[in-house]
């Protein structure tokens, strides 16, 4: 359940770029197939941590990234969306993706208190 | 009602292209601020790491699922070192402090670091725990993070070389189910071979999946019991500093 740690790491961040006078309405977050966060866990973990900090009311908006990946039984090539993918070609798994571990606070939307 | 702020406006055309551009005339605006979740983390891995490199110093993460042999291995590998240089161990667990004992057991410095609930260890976890060792030239620190093949595969303690563990009584579809932790390996190790003929655990088919996931991943098969592949596996650590 390392969510939480990551909840606490990313209500901080919102912290710092928060102006004053402002409040959080929406956390944007990209997140790639290899990024090895659970969505449900990420929002779970917010909502707890995003209350204790003081950014009540912020709404997680969670992003899926996909990456490129082959198949090294076939050399088909595809966008990858999951953790545990397979050739959607031959059904071979597992598959070789590049890159696709991304974790990316995108942007807030914030609006006056 | 609009569905992003509640405000109270139609949904068009104020969101632009549905997710984005949510500009408001009352005071909605939207900050990019694109930052990496991890980036405090990999801020105190690089500072590590640095400090490490002036100390012509490697670290070695090792991480694997609860009962994979890692305390076993890594006592193994401390009675092979010794005549190397010195070595010191990091032990992360979630309580007690019986593998901290194991270790020093075997010959070498060791703090525990007890997580309490966290699943993972963090570069600024291994920062202090170093506060508390004998941190020398040409040291080789050897960190066994919480046995776990999921979180700690995604925190980078600073370390100059990753060594993912499985065991052959575990199956060997390991790398199907924890692509990230295999992924991120600069050197797997299956370890217990000792047992290989009481199991059915298919070493071909596990060896194919780990190069399937990231080709050219090296990978030693050991057993702490009998020594094999332990001096392969003092060379691989050797040639960290070549």
């Amino acid at each position: 359940m390392h969510e939480l740690s990551l909840a606490q790491r990313i209500c901080e961040t919102v912290k710092r770029n928060l102006p004053p006078g402002k409040r959080v309405r929406s956390v944007v977050i990209e997140a790639g197939p290899l990024s090895g966060v659970v969505q449900e866990a990420l929002e779970f973990g917010f909502e707890i941590v995003s209350k204790a900090m003081g950014l009540d009311g912020a709404r997680l908006e969670y992003r899926k990234l996909t990456a490129p990946g082959t198949c090294p039984a076939c050399q088909a090539r595809f966008e990858v969306s999951e953790m545990w993918a397979r050739c959607p070609r031959c059904e071979h798994e597992p598959v070789t993706v590049e890159g696709g571990s991304e974790f990316c606070l995108k942007e807030i939307e914030v609006d006056d208190v | 009602m609009c569905e992003h702020c509640g405000c109270g406006e139609p949904h068009d055309p104020h969101h632009g292209d549905g997710a984005h551009g949510h500009d408001h005339e009352h005071g909605h605006d939207r900050i990019a601020i694109g930052e990496d979740v991890f980036a405090h983390d990999r801020a105190h891995a690089e500072s590590l790491r640095n400090r490490l490199r002036e100390l012509d110093a490697r670290m070695v993460n090792v991480i694997a699922g609860p009962g994979a042999g890692k305390t076993e291995l890594l006592a193994a590998l401390i009675g092979r070192w010794h005549d190397r240089g010195p070595c010191i161990v990091v032990e992360g667990d979630l309580a007690t402090d019986n593998d901290a004992k194991r270790i020093r057991a075997a010959g070498a410095p060791v703090y525990q670091i007890q997580t309490g609930t966290v699943c993972h260890l963090t570069a600024h976890d291994v920062e202090h725990a170093l506060e508390h060792l004998p941190l020398e030239r040409r040291a080789l620190v050897l960190v066994e993070n919480v046995g776990n093949l999921v979180c700690p595969s995604l925190f980078d303690i600073g370390e100059s070389l990753r060594i993912v563990c499985l065991s052959v009584t575990e199956g060997e579809d390991k790398p199907l189910k924890y692509p990230v932790a295999f992924r991120g390996a600069g050197l797997v190790v299956i370890t217990k071979s000792d047992l290989l003929p009481h199991v059915d655990f298919d070493l071909a088919a596990c060896q194919q999946m780990i190069q399937e996931i990231r080709p050219r991943t090296p990978t030693l098969v050991t057993s702490a019991r009998t020594g094999d592949g332990l001096g392969a596996l003092v060379d691989v650590l050797a040639a960290l500093w070549r």
